[in-house]
């Protein structure tokens, strides 16, 4: 195929999966309204019989102005199998009466049968997943990840690109902690191959309840700022970097990284953040190809700026961006005590635009600008490269918005009590 | 749900009481309440409380609209400091600019005896190795230029009444307008590079003894307004290269060491001047009498933030001594002006 036509191919690809990404975006970023009303999870549901012997989910809902009606959903699907992922019903030997005195003389309406928190019921009784963690998954992704150098040179246009990776984040509520942890994140471009992989990595976000650093001034009266400085930590173990920027000869190890961060902004659940980070790693360079001869060990510090962010209810859209850079110095070698520089910019947007079995294919795309000066030959100290392509995502369960329970209750300061 | 009403009521009344601003059970936002409130009536002198006693830690902290607690009194005598200062330096009429690193450690307590107007109160202050390090104004033997104190302890004591008994026949007793006390220095070595002096030099103020007379007798830590005689016994070693072959000079000062010493702190610990001059008239080893010999140092220091109740100064600090040749009638002027920051934990 001449590279003209896998050009005008990439493009209509995009195009395929911009347009339904589009549509997606009114359908999660408003409130669900349908004909019937729907059974509340979280309130008491019964599960009733008739006199013909079919079963219904039924809910007691109080109105507004003090009378009762009476939600009522066939506890199958229309298609007659049972009803999957449904609250726990009580059951009465009494039928309607069960429910309460006078419940037999309450009004009755249709309902939908409820369906859990992320999760959606059709008319027709179906139950599907329509909120997404995409910071708890396992994910395998494919697309188009071109690079050129920051002067047009060493152009890497047609470039497949695969990618894998496990995540998962949960939030201690009792700790007031989120953690992170990543492992066997990998991706490799062909057929010019480039490879990087990380076998492990961790964050922990802590939200403090007393301000880290209080600040008194005493110009006039006293008086006393608070900032909030919510600190956090995290590890790396074990990445790998295979032909950096194109350079054949080189191969770049990290046995391990740590850093103490500081969050300026994070959201009440600790999911979203910026975040600037302080820390040091070190591993070691190879050349020599497939041997791995001449292996320069080196440490050095690191520091970056980084954001994430998801921007819909729903965990649909997601984004990111860094700024790092790292001052490596050899150990040993011949060119120990020599520093070097890396540096990395990155930009990247995820969206979720379709579900396969309630697993999610998302459209990602960033752009990327890196920076090291220990590139060799022809490759070019500072790269620039694009991705675009598909992921699809296992596990994704139903985004958690719950936030952390404050530490403490707001109380009015002029308050002085009820007498 | 009575008995409970009132308990809140008669814990308010006794806040109240205290002089504080608020009985709030939380601050605004929402955590546990401070403590204090009894501690908080003001007072006319600034010891009223014993120093050191919970009354007396209570006072040192203010609480704002919202219920946050914050310190806001201080005591520069009762610290670990560190500061950086710049300015210049001139010595023998070489002017320097290299910055300094100054600290120590600073404690004060003091003892109250004696009821009404026969109240006996001494003050006991201790600077430990006080410093002022120069690391970019050069080194001797790869230590950096500077001075530092191994001890210096002021004594003072104050009475509401004090007097003089004569021991006639009655006894007489007569007003006394001083409160008196005593000062000890051990151990304060300054090193001098080469750069001004044309050698290398220790100056070494082996020990030093004096008896102060306060006429203000403020009664107040930190306040006094002292003259000093004692006697004082330095040493000099003075080489060029290094000190390892030095021609050593030996300095006495038979009470002849004559200190005006002026020291002030406002209530709340935030503002401090310390002002000294002294005059010290001695002989050397040759049996050559010197009456140059002058050192003086004014000190002024302001709180201007907290951190996390630790307090951050802006210090000012000048000098100017007058000290002679080693061997020779000459003498040698120093200088100094230096502005900076000082940081002061707080030990109490």
């Amino acid at each position: 195929m001449a590279p003209s036509l896998r050009r005008v191919g990439w493009v209509g690809c995009l195009l395929f999966i911009a347009l339904p990404a589009r549509a997606q975006t009114t359908a999660s970023g408003e409130p669900r309204r349908t004909s019937k009303p729907r059974l509340v999870w979280s309130k008491p549901i019964w599960c009733v019989t008739d006199a013909k012997g079919r079963e219904f989910r039924v809910q007691d809902q109080l109105q507004a102005d003090g009378t009762h009606l009476l939600l009522i959903a066939p506890n199958e699907e229309a298609s007659g199998r049972p009803l999957s992922r449904t609250a726990d019903c009580s059951r009465g030997n009494g039928g309607m009466d069960a429910i309460g005195p006078n419940a037999a003389r309450s009004p009755r309406v249709s309902a939908i049968a409820e369906a859990p928190p992320g999760w959606y019921r059709d008319e027709q009784g179906r139950v599907f997943q329509v909120s997404f963690d995409l910071r708890r998954r396992f994910y395998l992704g494919a697309g188009w990840k071109p690079a050129l150098g920051a002067q047009g040179e060493g152009q890497a246009i047609e470039r497949a690109y695969v990618d894998m990776g496990l995540e998962a984040s949960w939030l201690r509520h009792e700790a007031r902690t989120r953690h992170t942890i990543r492992a066997l994140n990998a991706h490799a471009t062909f057929d010019d191959l480039e490879a990087e992989g990380t076998f492990f990595s961790w964050e922990m976000v802590h939200a403090s309840t007393t301000p880290l650093l209080r600040i008194t001034t005493f110009f006039g009266t006293p008086r006393r700022y608070d900032t909030k400085m919510d600190m956090g930590f995290g590890a790396r173990l074990l990445s790998v970097h295979h032909r950096p920027h194109r350079d054949d000869d080189l191969t770049d190890l990290e046995i391990g990284e740590g850093h103490v961060a500081w969050y300026p902004w994070h959201s009440d659940d600790l999911y979203d953040s910026v975040r600037i980070t302080l820390g040091g790693n070190g591993g070691a360079t190879y050349r020599g190809g497939g041997e791995l001869r001449d292996g320069q060990f080196w440490l050095g510090p690191r520091a970056g700026l980084e954001l994430f962010g998801n921007l819909d209810r729903d965990g649909f859209h997601y984004l990111h961006g860094s700024v790092q850079a790292g001052l490596p110095v050899a150990v040993g070698g011949t060119e120990a005590g020599k520093m070097r520089t890396r540096a990395r910019a990155e930009v990247g947007y995820e969206v979720i635009f379709l579900a396969i079995n309630d697993q999610p294919l998302s459209l990602r795309t960033t752009a990327a600008l890196d920076q090291r000066d220990d590139v060799q030959g022809q490759a070019p100290e500072l790269e620039a490269s694009a991705f675009t392509g598909l992921r699809f995502s296992f596990w994704a369960p139903a985004r958690d918005r719950a936030p952390l329970t404050p530490a403490y209750q707001a109380r009015n300061a002029n308050d002085v009590g009820t007498w | 749900m009575v008995v409970r009403s009132q308990g809140w009521a008669f814990a308010c009344a006794l806040l109240l009481w205290g002089g504080s601003s608020t009985c709030l059970a939380q601050v605004g936002d929402g955590r546990p309440p401070v403590s204090g409130g009894v501690c908080n009536r003001s007072t006319s002198r600034g010891d009223a409380f014993p120093i050191g006693s919970q009354c007396d830690k209570e006072r040192n902290y203010a609480v704002d609209e919202t219920g946050r607690r914050f310190r806001v009194r201080f005591d520069p005598g009762n610290e670990l400091r560190l500061g950086v200062m710049g300015g210049v330096w001139r010595e023998a009429g070489v002017t320097h600019s290299d910055p300094a690193v100054t600290g120590g450690l600073a404690l004060r307590g003091g003892t109250r005896t004696g009821l009404k107007h026969e109240d006996v109160t001494w003050t006991l202050e201790h600077r430990l190795l006080w410093s002022t390090v120069r690391p970019w104004g050069g080194q001797v033997a790869g230590i950096p230029i500077g001075e530092t104190t191994l001890y210096r302890g002021t004594y003072t004591r104050h009475t509401d009444e004090p007097f003089l008994m004569l021991p006639s026949n009655p006894p007489k007793r007569l007003y006394f307008p001083f409160d008196i006390g005593v000062e000890a220095e051990t151990g304060r070595a300054r090193l001098q590079s080469s750069d001004s002096w044309g050698g290398e030099r220790l100056r070494l103020v082996v020990a030093r003894g004096m008896v102060l007379l306060d006429p203000w007798r403020s009664g107040r830590r930190g306040n006094a307004v002292q003259f000093g005689i004692g006697i004082r016994y330095d040493l000099e070693l003075a080489g060029s290269p290094g000190l390892d072959d030095p021609v050593v000079t030996h300095r006495l000062a038979p009470f002849t060491e004559t200190t005006l010493r002026v020291r002030w702190e406002d209530e709340q610990g935030r503002t401090a001047v310390r002002g000294c001059a002294t005059y010290f008239p001695h002989w050397d080893t040759d049996g050559e009498w010197y009456s140059e010999s002058i050192e003086s140092r004014l000190e002024v220091e302001r709180v201007i933030i907290a951190l996390n109740d630790v307090p951050v100064s802006v210090a000012v600090d000048t000098g100017f001594e007058r000290w002679p040749e080693p061997g020779s009638k000459d003498v040698r002027t120093e200088v100094r002006a230096l502005a900076g920051l000082k940081v002061g934990w707080q030990l109490r």
